[in-house]
């Protein structure tokens, strides 16, 4: 990732208007999928069109919170700050994304299980990760020199992380309210729904690309002040 | 037989009571509204979720590139 003097110095444009294009059409489609072209559920009706967006939400936080734990363990083996940049964008769009799946999953269990919610295996870890990860991220503002923090949040990231295989094994291991897989071994989910959530999940892939991207470069910013700070200090004795 | 629909009864009871075909006259005929307000309720606030995030980015990343250009001003 480059030495500690380059990781100073945030470079290049964020986003190209390209991928702002083509991460909207994705959008687009994917919303197109999910409210008119996907056939409407029998038992459920209308409301099952929450799926399409609440299970990519669900997938694509997994992959922002892998990416801390990626972030993490790169960052104690090279001690590279870009490496702590990537872990601490990831875990903030992470926790969007997972904000996301904690407020629809309720609006869509209210008129299905006739409760907002309920404190069974997956629901419960699931919030547990969304609560770790908000906990990285304020373990973060207590700690004010850089290789101090990026260490203590690595070890907290890795550890967060550990609760990724729960939340997702949760519907196999314990009897859930939350419903069984409907993708892959046990799934018997429409060709058409599977494709527009192949669809939705393409998309906030390409939200979670751009989040972290622009959430990376502000950490380059943040290390610009404090690199310019220091000079201006040094400046000043 | 008309399902007694109580608050706290599930659709998966409902159609095990009525049969599908029940379900789906009773679903258009009084569910499909709400079901749509709920529907609605949950694409905003996906998307308000997304709004505030960039927004909170966004100004964030303006409050540090003005310190950025006051120190370097500061420092000719």
């Amino acid at each position: 990732m480059g030495s500690d003097s380059q990781s100073r110095t945030p470079s290049g444009a964020v986003i190209s208007l390209s991928s702002v294009v083509v991460v909207f059409l994705l959008l687009a489609a994917g919303s197109y999928g999910a409210l008119i072209k996907a056939p409407t559920e029998a038992t459920m009706g209308l409301i099952q069109r929450i799926f399409y967006f609440h299970v990519s939400s669900a997938w694509t936080g997994f992959i922002a919170f892998f990416l801390v734990f990626i972030g993490s363990i790169a960052y104690l083996r090279t001690r590279s700050l870009k490496w702590d940049w990537l872990s601490v964008a990831s875990a903030e769009v992470g926790v969007a994304f997972f904000t996301v799946v904690l407020v629809t999953g309720p609006i869509w269990a209210k008129p299905v299980w006739g409760i907002w919610w309920t404190w069974d295996a997956r629901l419960t870890s699931s919030f547990l990760l969304w609560v770790l990860f908000v906990s990285y991220l304020l373990l973060r503002t207590l700690v004010d020199e850089p290789e101090r923090r990026a260490v203590v949040a690595a070890v907290f990231g890795i550890f967060a992380t550990m609760d990724i295989p729960l939340v997702y094994f949760s519907i196999w291991w314990f009897r859930t309210q939350h419903p069984q897989p409907v993708m892959g071994k046990g799934g018997s989910l429409d060709p058409t729904m599977w494709w527009v959530l192949i669809l939705c999940w393409c998309a906030t892939l390409g939200v979670m690309t751009l989040l972290i991207r622009v959430r990376y470069r502000l950490e380059g910013l943040r290390a610009e002040v404090d690199a310019l700070r220091l000079e201006a200090s040094r400046n000043a004795r | 037989m008309r399902f007694a629909w109580k608050h706290r009864a599930t659709r998966a009871e409902y159609v095990d009571e009525t049969g599908i075909e029940e379900f789906r006259s009773f679903y258009l005929g009084r569910e499909q509204m709400k079901d749509m307000k709920f529907l609605v309720a949950a694409y905003v606030a996906i998307w308000a979720i997304f709004c505030v995030y960039l927004f909170s980015v966004a100004r964030r990343m303006a409050s540090l590139q003005d310190d950025i250009r006051r120190l370097k001003e500061g420092g000719k």
